[in-house]
């Protein structure tokens, strides 16, 4: 997923993991570069409780506007870092989320509306609720939270 | 249930020799959302017996519908008793509303606005007096989103999944209707939509069977029909599947109510008006790939070509 520098804001909060700084370096390189203040969160492997024993959650909400967030973490964290950083009060237009690493979605069932997990790059897959092989399509769903799966075989 | 076409009443969508996706919406010259045929009862009693079965796939709505939902509970009403007189009465004391369907002896009182006094949710009640889907498109941010619907006579595509979508994510799946501009062009069009001037446009596919009920849900039933289609079988066994779409511009909410009403005609009818069995031979013969797979006819588009061909090289028309 490409990264861009967002110029022009007053502050940048960098959140990520240990194999997220190779990632987000070119973006940090230019923020030192142009002398804007920056914070930077480490939440490698972390609980929720450890996660805002970090303080990350404290300081999000005591931002000022014109902060601008980079957040780049696997894929399984970066859903659960979106929420809480929407649940704070940061649109999309604030923030720039990066995942990275394998990367696990939810296939709606046409049939029995279950949800099933599988790996990004499957093509097909059983249901888990009414065992239908679904053919996996890219039609997505945000209220759901997942891929629409198709009957695969009349 | 076996469904009676009625050739009478069907609505021929066809007007030129070839087909394409286009916004073929028409400004209505009698602003009625609803169209009550003969096949009302059965049709009523099969969208209630499937809303009662089936209750997640008919109906869905998001929490902050309601007024919009009793604003097309209202709309609906008042298009029944001003165009069906004789079926549908009304009568009002203040916000006590008392609703009168005759044709299937029944009767309702309420309160306006009050939903604990109504069996269902407003636009789910509505929908169970009349043959038509119903779709609540709303309106915010200058776009358009799937908030509520009662969605029993489905083309092929889930309510439970399109809810809460913009007009663009809908669509997502529909082939060439990005790349060629169709989705910015309609929805820019719908946005403008004004109350007092509804439009309707017909859209069409072609049914192996005689079902409304073509969900996504049932698709491993119905689909295998596509597979029995041969060029003796389909003059009785496919259909001609029309869907009158009408909409209309909500002035409280400023939301869109979407009406769908579906008719089924067998071939066998349809090649019965000669004009009707040329135009449509050749538009089948012309429609690109994209298209044929998109609605589905891949499987049985040439036995159904065969099938018209044979009518006309026979000249058994009307």
């Amino acid at each position: 997923m490409r990264v861009h520098f967002e110029r022009g804001k007053r502050k940048y909060i960098f959140i990520t993991a240990k194999d997220g700084i190779p990632i987000l370096k070119p973006i940090i390189d230019q923020v030192k570069e142009e002398k804007v203040p920056f914070e930077m969160f480490f939440v490698d492997k972390r609980t929720e409780q450890e996660i805002i024993a970090t303080g990350i959650e404290l300081c999000l909400h005591q931002q000022k506007m014109g902060t601008y967030l980079y957040v780049a973490l696997p894929w399984a964290e970066l859903r659960a870092m979106n929420a809480l950083i929407e649940k704070i009060g940061y649109s999309s237009e604030e923030a720039q989320y990066i995942g990275f690493g394998p990367r696990k979605i939810n296939v709606f069932c046409c049939r029995c509306h279950g949800i099933t997990e599988t790996n990004e790059d499957d093509a097909e897959i059983e249901c888990k609720q009414c065992r239908l092989g679904l053919s996996i399509s890219d039609h997505y769903s945000s209220l759901r939270d997942a891929y629409l799966g198709y009957v695969a075989s009349l | 249930m076996k469904r009676k076409d009625n050739i009478e009443h069907f609505p021929y969508p066809f007007k030129d020799t070839i087909y394409r996706y286009s916004n073929n919406s028409l400004l209505m010259e009698v602003p009625n959302s609803i169209e009550v045929t003969p096949t009302y009862t059965e049709e009523i009693l099969l969208k209630r017996q499937l809303l009662t079965q089936h209750p997640e796939r008919c109906f869905q709505s998001l929490p902050h519908t309601t007024e919009a939902q009793w604003e097309i509970l209202e709309l609906i009403i008042d298009h029944l008793v001003v165009y069906y007189p004789n079926e549908f009465k009304l009568y009002k004391n203040g916000n006590n509303w008392s609703f009168h369907n005759h044709a299937l002896k029944e009767k309702y009182d309420f309160i306006l606005g009050e939903e604990s006094t109504l069996p269902q949710q407003p636009l789910d009640f509505i929908g169970r007096q009349v043959q038509e889907d119903l779709i609540l498109m709303g309106q915010r941010d200058g776009n358009l989103y799937l908030d509520a619907g009662q969605l029993c006579f489905p083309a092929n595509w889930s309510l439970a999944f399109d809810l809460g979508m913009s007009f663009k994510e809908i669509h997502h799946p529909i082939p060439g209707f990005k790349e060629e501009g169709l989705d910015d062009r309609i929805l820019n069009f719908l946005l403008k939509l004004e109350a007092g001037n509804p439009w309707e446009r017909k859209n069409w596919s072609l049914m192996a069977g005689n079902r409304l009920d073509t969900s996504l849900e049932t698709y491993d039933h119905w689909g295998k029909g596509r597979k029995k289609v041969t060029s003796k079988n389909a003059g009785d066994f496919v259909h001609l599947r029309v869907e009158v779409q009408r909409l209309f511009r909500l002035p409280r909410s400023n939301n869109i109510l979407f009406t769908i009403h579906t008719h089924l005609l067998s071939l066998e009818k349809l090649a019965n008006r000669r004009e009707w069995l040329e135009q449509f031979y050749h538009i089948l013969k012309e429609l690109p790939p994209h298209i044929v797979d998109y609605k589905g006819l891949s499987l049985f588009k040439d036995a159904v070509i065969d099938y018209l061909k044979g009518r006309l090289e026979s000249g058994e028309t009307r």
